[in-house]
């Protein structure tokens, strides 16, 4: 290629300056060529018309003879016609007409043709009208049976006639062809050769009336051309000889006519095609001295690109070559370190692929993406279209994609015993359904030439495992995608730990949410209760204070009728709010569960209730109000979850909870016992179940709910160490269960309250209580049942009291929370006063939290406001009585009497 | 050096061989196209009785010129080869042969029936078609041979001339001066005039025989005819024996009626002839006068081309080169040329169609035709 390009670039130039020497050369001696000729044909027309001048001036010179009468004899003009013949050897004969054209005189002499009448001959009628000169075309003469032609000569008396010998007209012509090459001819006006070399063209009348040099000649113009002529191509003058308008031409053969401008043009292309040979050879001896060291480094190189990089040094060169040399033996040598390099990064690289502690294959996507390609997905736009428009495209991609390389890692992730088991197809690892996933790979690999999805694969056991996959072109892959490099992740155990963190999560949120409202809900009935305890007193204290048939009787009992009411609603709130659980005592709560549920069946004949109750069931400490309370809410919600009726089962079972459930539902781990609550009405919808324990939420038509039932539950399960679960599936019926911890303790007979009234008694109280109101009623309420009572209006004044009346105090109420000083602190100062004082505490609070404390530390009792005259009198009784027989006790075990003043302190809440 | 991976060097010879197959292949296909079509052409040319050769000729270059012209036959250009026979027998033979050597596809030719009868033998051995335009001898009628023929039998010609001069003229006696250098026609000619002319009440009184460019004295053959006391004189020569005849009987008989066989009806006649010939009688299948388009077309590009008007044997070598034309033009491929001419239905003749029998003779109308005022003239039908 080299050797071509440098040939043609030396020899090019050289050609084209020679043709264009040649052509000119070639031109402009044509040009001289055909002038030369024409001069010779206009030469030889010249002494054409020169002769054939002279022959009409001897016909002319006759003519004047004859009519000189000079010649008055007829054998006289026979003789000088004889005469004239004789000197005028180119006139095969000459005839004299009269004026009727019949022949009279004839030379040579024939008696033949005198008399012959030549009227109407056309030759000669047009020679008496053409000034007394006609020549006439090539006719056969009747007498040699050869082409000839006549010259008519007109005279006043006659016409004299010379009949011409073509041989003479050829004989001119001859000159020409002797001088040089070709050949000359002349044709008469009707293109009938008269003379040519060729007398057979003559003799045959050869007519070139219809070559182009005569139809230009009779046109007027004379000149040079070259046509084809006799069968040659011939460079052809012609031109007129004036006086006849024959056309004398001068024709030869082009090789002939131009042979100098061929040899000439010959010289010029030998002598450039032996400067283009020199030229060649010098400069394919330059090329070759050029070219073999490239060849030889030509021949090193592929010699490099296979891999064998000795590089063999050459013979010193060109510079140019030796430094190409140079270049070329370091580049071996670098190459040979980076290939050293490549080899050595590449083994680390297959080293830390098979020992990655991640999983990670290899796969070909080419298939894929000449599918894609072949569809015309040539950007993600195309694509997602594509995948849009035909959901099952990714399938087919799935099948194209081939796994050609796997690490130990994604052996034991893939659960595989052996590399061959994950080679090829990855229908096994991911089924079809899974696909889709491919559409975001193929797009990211278009746009990023990666991907970073989570997704999730099959094991070759079947087990679905989630996995981060992140696949990465690999380089030199990034247009056929022939080898993509993938991580995969197990992401199975994670996302087990997210999802369980995140139930706990909403758990808590809700727990915390729970607790919220029952802190609020537990302020509310506090201040509440605390205006109950006031208008109850008050209300008490006119009744007490009127007779029965008093108006105003009927409207205090209605009073007291709406503080029970209010007070119902304080004690569901309590109920939901910590601290709301009030006595607390072991129950047998299949004995509960039994008597609740004939209770509610007997008000719901559309439901079945069915009870499943264990046997040996665990005793729970529980207020069994607030539980039989619980019960009778979950009963009314599965009832207006069965509006046509349905089945109702309730069921109890010991259970233990591990630590995950027990976890699960914010209690201890341990044994509870289980209460289960199943209906088979309408379910509960996911959006709903995250909030039925809401206070005030309800699902249920104005007037048939107040929102507070379930959240009551909850706060009641909740204040006693358990929780409610609940399970449902919408349309087939929901499950509530309620877990109660479980104690060895059980329940001991029930005590039955002794009359409305407890007797009166006559002992000093200390009522302690922030609130005046209070203050003032519950002085009233004691004074009515005939209790000496002191009040103070905090816990620095009742401390101060008691420090000074302690000796006459039988019973300290107190307030548990009060601005100054709490209950505790108070009850605290007072134990440290007197250890055996007697306190009732009371509080619009439940009894849970600091209430428990405090009893825990010696405090007698607790009294729940609002409460009604009857509750003040029974608790004021069961603490001085149970005093008053301790010491009877006491007294008879140590047979003397104690000076030691056991008071009582009744305890009231702020 | 080259590895088979990188450039070629030059072209390898797979592809040197199938360049040069592509170029083989055009180059023969082109010379195929343009390979001439050869016809031959043959009469006398030289000497006293070139008149019908020059003429023939000069028709059938015309023809084969305008169908060069208009593209050739089928894409093939025709190349005309023209031979002259001298009008000697032997001469005919050998160019009628170099004809034929030279692969003409048929050979248009000769003028005279002497040749076509001396070239008979050849062209049916070689079975090339001899297309005659002016042989008019009735010794080749109904011949299946490959002789065709674009003028009719001369008998009939004998037949039109005895009844005009038995029948219109009145004349009742003649005789005869005959050309005997072309006996072929000149001597059936005669004889069958004298037995129409006989059959229509006429007599011959003798006939006085020539032979054309071996006698000089013409004085003596007129005056061995008038010598009978004919009504009228019949002359069976060519153009320049006839004209000079001509000349030697007004000389001595300056009225007498002179028919003249078809043979001599050519331009020539009338130079030579000149004020002689005025009156005379010929039966000819052309009236030079036609008016016919086809004719008139004709007549201005022969006038063109040769400057010169044409003559019947002029007209005739036209037809029978344009009647060769059109049947190659026909079936290119060749085949069976004689075919192709004979017993075809009609072919278009210059003054009117003719056709060609299965003996590849014809059938043509007739005219008398005059010289009036130095020219040919048609004398109406009587």
């Amino acid at each position: 290629m080299l050797m071509s390009s440098y040939v043609a670039a030396a020899v090019l130039p050289f050609m084209l300056a020679g043709m264009l020497l040649v052509w000119s050369v070639s031109r402009s001696m044509e040009q001289d060529i055909g002038t030369r000729n024409l001069l010779i044909t206009r030469s030889l027309a010249g002494e054409v018309e020169q002769f054939l001048r002279a022959k009409v001036g001897i016909l002319e010179q006759v003519g004047g003879m004859l009519e000189s009468g000079l010649l008055a004899e007829p054998a006289q003009v026979d003789t000088y016609l004889a005469l004239v013949l004789e000197h005028c050897r180119y006139f095969e004969r000459l005839e004299v007409m009269d004026l009727a054209n019949i022949v009279r005189h004839t030379a040579p002499a024939d008696t033949e043709m005198l008399g012959v009448n030549q009227a109407g001959t056309r030759m000669f009628t047009q020679a008496r009208g053409m000034a007394g000169l006609h020549w006439s075309p090539v006719f056969v003469s009747a007498q040699s049976g050869q082409p000839t032609l006549s010259v008519a000569v007109a005279a006043r008396s006659g016409m004299v006639v010379g009949y011409l010998r073509l041989a003479v007209l050829r004989e001119m012509i001859e000159q020409v062809h002797q001088a040089g090459k070709g050949f000359a001819a002349i044709l008469d006006i009707e293109g009938t050769a008269i003379a040519h070399r060729d007398e057979a063209l003559v003799a045959q009348r050869e007519n070139m009336g219809n070559e182009p040099f005569f139809k230009m000649v009779q046109s007027g113009r004379d000149g040079s051309w070259r046509q084809p002529l006799l069968g040659h191509e011939m460079l052809v003058s012609a031109t007129t000889v004036p006086l006849t308008g024959w056309v004398v031409l001068v024709a030869q053969t082009e090789g002939d006519a131009f042979e100098s401008v061929y040899d000439t043009a010959q010289i010029i292309v030998v002598g450039i095609a032996m400067a283009i040979g020199l030229g060649l050879g010098a400069a394919l001896i330059s090329l070759n001295k050029t070219l073999q060291p490239l060849f030889h480094l030509a021949a090193e190189t592929r010699r490099i690109a296979g891999g064998d990089y000795r590089f063999q040094p050459m013979a010193a060169s060109y510079c140019e070559v030796d430094e190409l040399s140079a270049a070329l033996s370091r580049m071996a040598e670098t190459v040979e370190q980076r290939q050293a390099q490549l080899s050595r990064s590449e083994q680390r690289y297959r080293e830390l692929f098979e020992e990655s502690p991640i999983a990670l294959c290899e796969e070909d996507f080419s298939g894929a993406k000449a599918y894609l390609d072949s569809l015309g997905c040539h950007s993600p736009e195309r694509l997602r279209e594509h995948i849009a428009a035909h959901p099952d495209l990714l399938v087919h991609c799935g099948r194209l994609i081939r796994v050609i390389r796997v690490n130990r890692s994604a052996l034991e992730l893939y659960e595989a015993s052996g590399t061959d088991e994950l080679l090829g197809t990855i229908a096994n690892l991911m089924p079809e359904e899974a696909r889709a996933i491919l559409g975001p790979e193929f797009l990211s690999l278009m746009q990023r030439g990666r991907f970073d999805i989570e997704t999730h694969n099959m094991t070759l056991k079947g087990r679905s495992i989630d996995v981060a996959v992140r696949g990465m072109l690999a380089p030199g892959h990034e247009q056929n995608w022939g080898r993509v490099v993938i991580s995969i992740h197990d992401l199975t155990e994670r996302n087990r730990s997210v999802r369980q963190r995140q139930q706990l999560e909403r758990q808590l949120n809700q727990a915390q949410k729970m607790e919220s409202l029952g802190t609020l809900a537990g302020g509310i009935a506090h201040d509440f209760n605390n205006l109950l305890m006031v208008i109850q007193g008050r209300a008490t204290l006119m009744l007490m204070d009127l007779p029965e048939s008093d108006p105003f009787c009927e409207h205090l009992h209605s009073i007291e009728a709406n503080v029970r009411s209010a007070a119902d609603l304080t004690r569901q709130l309590l109920g939901f709010a910590r601290g709301g659980k009030y006595e607390v005592r072991p129950t047998d709560l299949n004995r509960l569960v039994k008597s609740t549920g004939t209770m509610f069946g007997r008000t719901r004949k559309q439901i079945r209730i069915h009870t499943v109750l264990q046997e040996g069931l665990w005793s729970a400490a529980v207020d069994r109000s607030q539980i039989e309370q619980v019960l009778l809410n979950l009963y009314v919600n599965a009832d207006h979850a069965m509006p046509q009726g349905g089945q109702l089962t309730l069921s109890t079972a010991n259970v233990s909870l591990a630590a995950g459930r027990a976890q699960r539902l914010d209690v201890a781990p341990g044994d509870y016992v289980s209460i289960s609550v199943a209906d088979t009405g309408t379910g509960i919808d996911d959006a709903i179940m995250g909030r039925i324990f809401e206070p005030f939420f309800t699902t249920k038509e104005k007037g048939r709910g107040t929102g507070l039932g379930l959240a009551s539950s909850y706060g009641i399960a909740r204040n006693h160490g358990g929780a409610i679960e609940v399970a449902s599936r919408v349309g087939h019926g929901s499950t509530f269960e309620l877990l109660l911890p479980a104690i060895a303790e059980v329940e001991a007979g029930e005590t039955l309250a002794s009359g409305r009234f407890s007797r009166a008694g006559r002992e000093t109280i200390l009522l302690v209580d922030d609130e005046q109101a209070i203050l003032e009623v519950g002085r009233y309420l004691l004074e009515s049942l005939g209790y000496r009572v002191l009040t103070a209006d905090g816990g620095s004044a009742a401390i101060e009291l008691y420090r000074r009346e302690a000796q006459r105090i039988d019973l300290v109420i107190l307030d548990m929370i009060m601005p100054d000083l709490s209950g505790g602190q108070v009850f605290d100062a007072l134990l440290a006063i007197t250890p055996r004082v007697q306190v009732l505490l009371s509080s619009g609070y439940s009894i849970e939290g600091q209430a428990a404390e405090i009893l825990e530390r010696g405090c007698k009792g607790f009294l729940q406001k609002p409460y009604d005259l009857a509750t003040l009198s029974a608790k004021i009784r069961e603490i001085l009585d149970a005093r008053t027989a301790q010491e009877s006790i006491e007294v008879s075990a140590t047979g003397s009497c104690s000076n030691d003043v056991m008071t009582a302190v009744g305890v009231v809440s702020g | 050096m080259n590895d088979g991976r990188g450039q070629p060097r030059g072209i390898c010879p797979c592809r040197w061989a199938l360049v040069m197959a592509l170029l083989g292949v055009t180059l023969v296909h082109g010379c195929r196209e343009s390979r001439p079509l050869r016809l031959g052409f043959v009469g006398c040319l030289t000497g006293r009785l070139s008149d019908l050769g020059l003429s023939g000729r000069n028709g059938a270059m015309l023809a084969v010129e305008e169908r060069n012209a208009s593209g050739g036959v089928a894409g093939r250009p025709v190349e005309l080869l023209i031979r002259d026979d001298q009008h000697q027998a032997e001469v005919a033979l050998q160019v009628d042969q170099e004809l034929i050597d030279a692969g003409v596809v048929a050979i248009i030719g000769h003028m005279t029936s002497a040749m076509t009868q001396a070239a008979l033998p050849l062209v049916n051995t070689r079975r090339v078609v001899l297309l005659s335009p002016t042989a008019s001898a009735a010794q080749f009628d109904g011949l299946d041979d490959y002789l065709i023929r674009l003028l009719e039998a001369n008998s009939a010609e004998s037949d039109h001339l005895a009844d005009f001069a038995a029948r219109k003229a009145g004349w009742r006696t003649l005789a005869a001066i005959v050309d005997n250098a072309n006996a072929a026609y000149t001597h059936p000619f005669a004889e069958r005039f004298g037995r129409s002319f006989e059959a229509a009440g006429g007599r011959m009184l003798g006939e006085v025989g020539f032979t054309s460019g071996a006698v000089r004295v013409y004085s003596a053959l007129a005056q061995r005819a008038l010598s009978q006391h004919p009504d009228a004189l019949l002359l069976v020569a060519a153009a320049l024996d006839g004209a000079m005849l001509c000349q030697q009987v007004r000389k001595l008989h300056p009225d007498i009626p002179i028919l003249v066989a078809g043979w001599a009806h050519t331009p020539e006649f009338l130079n030579h002839g000149g004020g002689a010939v005025e009156g005379v009688i010929f039966s000819n299948i052309f009236d030079s006068a036609s008016r016919l388009p086809r004719y008139r077309r004709f007549h201005e590009l022969y006038q063109q081309r040769f400057a010169r008007p044409p003559d019947f044997a002029a007209c005739l070598g036209y037809e029978a080169a344009q009647t060769l034309l059109n049947a190659l033009q026909r079936q290119p491929s060749g085949g069976e040329i004689r075919q192709l001419l004979v017993d075809q239905a009609s072919q278009p003749g210059l003054q009117g169609d003719f056709s060609i029998d299965r003996f590849g003779d014809v059938r043509r109308q007739r005219h008398l035709i005059t010289v009036k005022a130095g020219a040919y003239e048609a004398l109406p039908p009587f």
